[in-house]
């Protein structure tokens, strides 16, 4: 059974590093529609903790932080807030590792949902201190519940929420 | 044994001790950045780079959103016909009306110009830009448009939709600029509302109505005021159309922007010099004036060389010259 954890780390680590590229882009995407702006969610995210869940590493977190520090420069941002959150994120994800072991997809949807709300947390202020002044909390609260929303989906393109659990638990 | 090399294989819960270490250097350098990057004109120098090999493929990005957009509009359009086409039947009897006022108080104030010998405002050019990027987010508000450096395009221009300002160039790239918007939470402008002078500064807050900040007391602003860009700290030109004043639920008193009545696809960027100060024109005349002084100098230096070069044949001449008056002299006494 081994293999299936080492392929689960490899298959997210490359599924995930396409996944958040893209999801980078759309981040930046002209999104509003009908005169309202739509919130994009941080699809990014999905992959950091995944990568956290799965298979924690010093690439993993590096790679967590490179791609929240892209997000950040390519949205015209203070550098920072989203290279951040993503850290947080993934290291909220290796944090429940051995709680998650053999849970169900929505005990891991659960742990992703309080991973974002980390993040988002740990972004906001670390955005305070870049812009010199609260940023906008009801953005940022509306990116992170559509980003624990779309999570599930996008979560299944990298194996599922479900993935978490069984992987932890043959590890473990 | 089999048991403690199992126990040994087992992979650890943050992947290592170096991991863990990892996660924790990094979120400090991600402070670190937020402190010390804080309004570096680098960060913003480098981004028009990175927003001109962006631009291209951020077109891709937004073809599906752009795609949805048009079909809702088209939906919306079809669902409205009649009605729209009662308003704008409505709306265009008005508009003739006012059409016809315009043109009389252009002339009227043509002539009036004329007779008081007013100096005219210079004139702003512009290039229209189109929108490929956009960031509504919690930090910042901004759009990405398809015009860089080498259409015209400079950092403090304005961006114009054909209702009103949308916001003004905060970096220009080789192809690409990124535009400001008044929304976003470090957007300050100044105002001017049209009808009694009074002055602002229109701050944006991250919401989709900025707030007019520093209100001098007892200023009269009524609900429904135009306010245009004041043009003072030589930031924007004067008199750019930017919203209705209105008064929330709160007293605080916040602009409806006439940009946001309809989609941004294109922007207008436009391109507009401020007269120079008389300090600037004086020391400008003195340089030039101090360079006009410098090249004559140097013409005369050089004319002297060359006359040293010339002189003993001019020299000659002139004693030839005079030896022929003294004997036509010594001639005509004899």
């Amino acid at each position: 059974m081994r293999p299936t954890v080492k392929a689960a780390g490899v298959g997210v680590f490359g599924f995930g590093l396409v996944l958040a590229i893209i999801g980078i882009l759309l981040f930046v995407a002209p999104s509003r529609i009908g005169g309202i702006d739509v919130a994009m969610p941080w699809l990014a995210a999905v992959t950091a903790y995944m990568w956290g869940a799965l298979r924690p590493g010093i690439a993993q977190s590096i790679a967590a932080f490179a791609l929240g520090l892209a997000q950040d420069y390519i949205s015209g941002g203070p550098l920072g807030p989203f290279a951040l959150g993503f850290v947080v994120i993934y290291g909220v994800a290796a944090l429940q590792r051995d709680a998650l072991a053999g849970q169900t997809a929505a005990a891991a949807w659960l742990g992703f949902a309080l991973a974002v709300i980390a993040g988002a947390i740990a972004a906001w202020i670390v955005g305070w201190v870049g812009l010199g002044r609260p940023p906008g909390f009801m953005a940022l609260a509306s990116q992170a519940v559509l980003t624990i929303v779309v999570g599930a989906l996008a979560a299944r393109l990298l194996g599922g929420f479900g993935s978490v659990g069984v992987a932890n638990a043959e590890r473990a | 044994m089999s048991e403690r090399r199992r126990t040994r294989r087992r992979p650890s819960r943050f992947g290592g001790a170096f991991a863990r270490l990892s996660v924790v250097g990094l979120a400090l350098a991600a402070v670190g950045l937020a402190v010390f990057t804080r309004g570096a004109d680098w960060v913003d120098a480098s981004r028009g780079a990175v927003d001109d090999a962006m631009a291209p493929t951020q077109n891709v990005s937004a073809a599906p959103f752009a795609a949805i957009r048009r079909l809702g509009d088209r939906f919306s359009e079809h669902m409205d016909v009649v009605e729209e086409n009662r308003r704008l039947r409505e709306q265009n009897a008005e508009l003739i009306q006012w059409y016809d006022l315009a043109r009389s108080m252009i002339d009227k104030m043509e002539r009036y110009e004329r007779l008081l010998n007013v100096v005219p405002d210079p004139t702003a050019e512009g290039v229209v830009a189109r929108l490929v990027g956009e960031t509504s987010g919690p930090f910042v508000r901004a759009r990405l448009v398809n015009a860089g450096r080498e259409h015209g395009v400079e950092p403090g221009q304005a961006a114009l939709s054909e209702r009103g300002l949308v916001g003004r160039v905060v970096t220009a790239g080789r192809r690409s600029a990124r535009i400001l918007l008044l929304s976003d939470i470090n957007s300050r402008v100044p105002v001017i509302a049209d009808r009694n002078d009074t002055r602002a500064i229109l701050a944006g807050d991250n919401t989709d109505l900025p707030r007019l900040e520093f209100l001098p007391r007892g200023h009269g602003l009524r609900e429904g005021d135009r306010i245009v860009t004041s043009g003072d700290a030589g930031l924007l030109p004067r008199g750019l159309a930017v919203g209705v004043a209105f008064n929330d639920d709160q007293g605080v008193w916040r602009v409806r922007p006439y940009a946001s009545d309809a989609p941004i696809d294109y922007v207008r960027v436009v391109r507009f010099s401020f007269p120079a100060s008389p300090e600037e024109e004086a020391a400008a005349d003195a340089a030039a004036a101090e360079a006009a002084a410098a090249a004559e100098a140097e013409a005369e230096v050089e004319g002297e060389e060359g006359g040293g070069a010339d002189a003993a044949p001019v020299a000659a001449a002139e004693d030839d010259a005079a030896a022929v008056a003294s004997a036509d002299e010594t001639g005509g006494g004899g």
